[in-house]
């Protein structure tokens, strides 16, 4: 090798051992080291990390291998729990939304009304303007049906039943009886209860791609399909961690953050334009400090334009970080929970 | 199973007066006083114990229960459940352990609460089996089996506290924390709690940690009371020592057809206050049963009222004794 690669390579090396002790569990650690180890960048990696260990012993090894089997099963085990909670507290949704009848069919009557109305104001927009930086009539048809739907799913997943109730429920200590259940307050308090009718909404969305998609005569490939919708997952997942992260202020400023995710919704609002719309500092800004683009951007444009691996690298990472951020933000906010007197 | 090692609870509060110009002052400038909750309480419980927690209005009370299930973190000392510690929530911790609160629900309002129930079992992992089983025990033992299919904002009070205790219970807690759970009941269905709390320390040899308003709840469930107030421990021992030393009387009311002179009360215990139609007597809890039966016979009496000491009386009695010693 060249002394540049050897640098770039030590380098790296510094680099990743760092973020190993840093950031990761010791069992990821093992693991990443054992897929590393077949190759011989690998050995390389594996010899330096276990001397920078200063563990060499084959003990170690097997030890840390149950304990990696023993993590896997207790996630695989958590999450066959809270999927069963979830799937709970769903029909206990289902049946509390057909509980009343008359407010069941008036609800049905909103969002039919809501479902026409969205149509008819995007076909009154696309009378006047031709299009949006680069995208046309028909494209932006797609975006603005994925971005109904995301919009839908995000208030009808964590908003309306979860997020906006927040607070109140920490100011008057109905929090307590959630806080003493065996499984995750996160998961408990921010998305276990579902709005149905938002389902409902989603609708009106699929039908504009629809619209889009045949008027522009496009043939999607299922690869196009199933990135479109891993993107689409990372977008959620992203603007959920941005929520629960402002609202989770709640338990340290009591009675003031409902209106913080409030402001999130509103600012979701510039994903249902064109990714390209953005440039510059803006484009950083709505890409990486609040990812708006990733939301209905990216899978309209993986649909439309075909995929775009780097585009599918960078919402995976951003949804990881900020997931990961919002779990540890979350943490550190319930240790404010003061509960409420009696 | 609990200890409990010198531990407080500081919260801060700010103040405020009232009206608008004291608001809009106080949006930009605040002072805020701590306020001891909980001052260096020390106590341990064993398994299988009941335990009474009484005190008066913010005594600490719920803040001490909050602490041990793990709501509240303390400000100082440690304590110690079932080999854990509280605040960190441990999830088997949780499963061990159960929080009832008299004045609050975990019932869905619009939903039978056989709903309810069906979801602690899928957040509690219990079999299919052991929840029928729980269940069946639970709802025999409360007499509940009629309205656990109705709505629960179409229950009433009582019904919708025996379906808490059901939802609380059902997962067979080892532990389990009930604060002020006859609070608004009628008599009869308090006496029935009361029972079925007795029956279930037996039957799974669970520790109860209650805390009451009501003499009577303590009374009947507890030989041991822990007497809080202002945050600090008055007395910890058995209910038999506390009745003795400090709620040894009752007050009887008489009142008389005909007027009757005072000399003749005198003989039945000591006169709190008289006139000559309405007198209240202080008298010992031993054969206080016969002076009654003698006051009945021997008085012309119209009306009589047999009454505890009230619970903030003993609980004054128990601190002034402190004070002085």
């Amino acid at each position: 090798m060249q002394s540049g690669e050897y640098l770039s390579f030590y380098l790296l090396n510094i680099c990743t051992t760092f973020r190993f002790h840093t950031l990761y569990q010791t069992e990821t650690r093992r693991y990443l080291s054992k897929t590393f180890s077949k190759s011989y960048c690998g050995q390389y990696f594996l010899w330096s990390y276990r001397e920078s260990c200063g563990k060499k012993d084959s003990a170690h090894t097997t030890h840390m291998a149950t304990k990696l089997r023993t993590k896997l099963k207790d996630v695989s085990f958590s999450f066959a729990l809270h999927s069963k909670v979830y799937w709970s507290y769903l029909k206990i949704m289902i049946q509390k939304s057909m509980e009343y009848r008359t407010n069941f069919f008036i609800q049905l009557f909103v969002e039919i009304g809501h479902i026409v109305l969205t149509i008819v104001f995007f076909y009154v927009i696309f009378g006047n303007v031709s299009d949006i930086a680069g995208w046309s009539k028909d494209k932006m048809w797609v975006l603005i049906g994925i971005f109904t739907v995301f919009s839908e799913l995000i208030v009808g997943l964590f908003y309306v039943w979860n997020l906006s109730s927040l607070p109140s429920k920490i100011k008057d200590g109905y929090i307590d009886f959630t806080l003493l259940k065996p499984a995750n307050s996160q998961f408990l308090l921010t998305a276990s209860s579902t709005y149905i009718s938002s389902f409902v909404s989603t609708i009106p969305g699929f039908i504009m791609i629809f619209i889009g998609l045949t008027n522009l005569n496009l043939t999607v490939t299922l690869a196009q399909l199933l990135v479109s919708i891993i993107l689409f997952i990372c977008g959620i997942i992203v603007f959920y961690s941005v929520m629960t992260m402002l609202t989770s202020l709640a338990f340290l400023f009591t009675n003031s953050s409902a209106s913080l995710a409030r402001l999130v919704i509103d600012l979701y609002q510039f994903g249902q334009y064109p990714p390209t719309m953005y440039k510059g500092l803006v484009k950083v800004f709505f890409l990486i400090v609040l990812p708006v683009t990733i939301a209905a951007g990216f899978p309209a444009d993986t649909l439309l334009h075909g995929i775009s691996i780097g585009n599918v690298l960078l919402s995976i990472v951003v949804a990881a970080g900020f997931l990961y951020a919002s779990t540890r933000v979350w943490k550190q906010m319930i240790k404010h929970y003061s509960s409420a007197s009696s | 199973m609990i200890t409990v090692t010198n531990v407080s609870k500081t919260f801060m509060v700010h103040k405020r007066e009232p009206g608008l110009t004291k608001s809009l002052k106080a949006l930009f400038k605040r002072t805020y006083t701590p306020i001891d909750a909980v001052k260096n309480i020390n106590f341990s419980i064993e398994q299988g114990e009941i335990v009474g927690f009484i005190g008066p209005n913010g005594a600490g009370k719920t803040t001490t229960l909050k602490m041990l299930s793990g709501l509240l973190f303390p400000t100082n000392g440690t304590l110690s459940v079932a080999g854990y510690t509280p605040y960190e929530r441990d999830h088997d911790f949780l499963k061990k352990i159960s929080l009832v609160m008299g004045q609050k629900n975990q019932l869905f309002w619009d939903l039978p609460a056989v709903d309810t129930f069906t979801l602690q079992k899928q957040l509690y992992g219990i079999s299919d089996d052991q929840y029928e089983a729980n269940l069946d025990v639970l709802v025999d033992m409360l007499d509940a089996r009629d309205f656990i299919q109705q709505q629960v904002r179409k229950l009433s009070l009582g019904q919708r506290m025996k379906c808490e205790l059901i939802a609380a219970l059902i997962y067979n807690p080892s532990i389990v924390f009930l604060d002020e759970p006859t609070i608004g009941l009628d008599v009869v269905t308090q006496k029935k709690l009361r029972s079925f709390i007795k029956n279930y320390n037996k039957q799974y040899n669970a520790t109860i940690i209650l805390t009451s308003h009501y003499m009577a709840d303590v009374q009947e469930l507890c030989e041991r009371v822990i007497v809080i107030n202002n945050g600090s421990l008055g007395y910890d021992g058995s209910l038999a020592d506390l009745v003795h030393t400090y709620a040894s009387h009752k007050t009887i009311t008489l009142v008389f057809d005909t007027e009757v002179e005072e000399q003749q009360l005198y003989k039945y215990g000591t006169i709190l206050s008289y006139s000559p139609l309405k007198t209240v007597f202080s008298v010992p809890r031993m054969g206080m049963k016969k002076t009654a039966s003698l006051m009945l016979s021997q008085l012309p009496v119209e009306d009589i009222d047999i009454a505890e000491i009230p619970i903030e009386e003993v609980i004054r009695q128990v601190f002034s004794e402190n004070n002085d010693t």
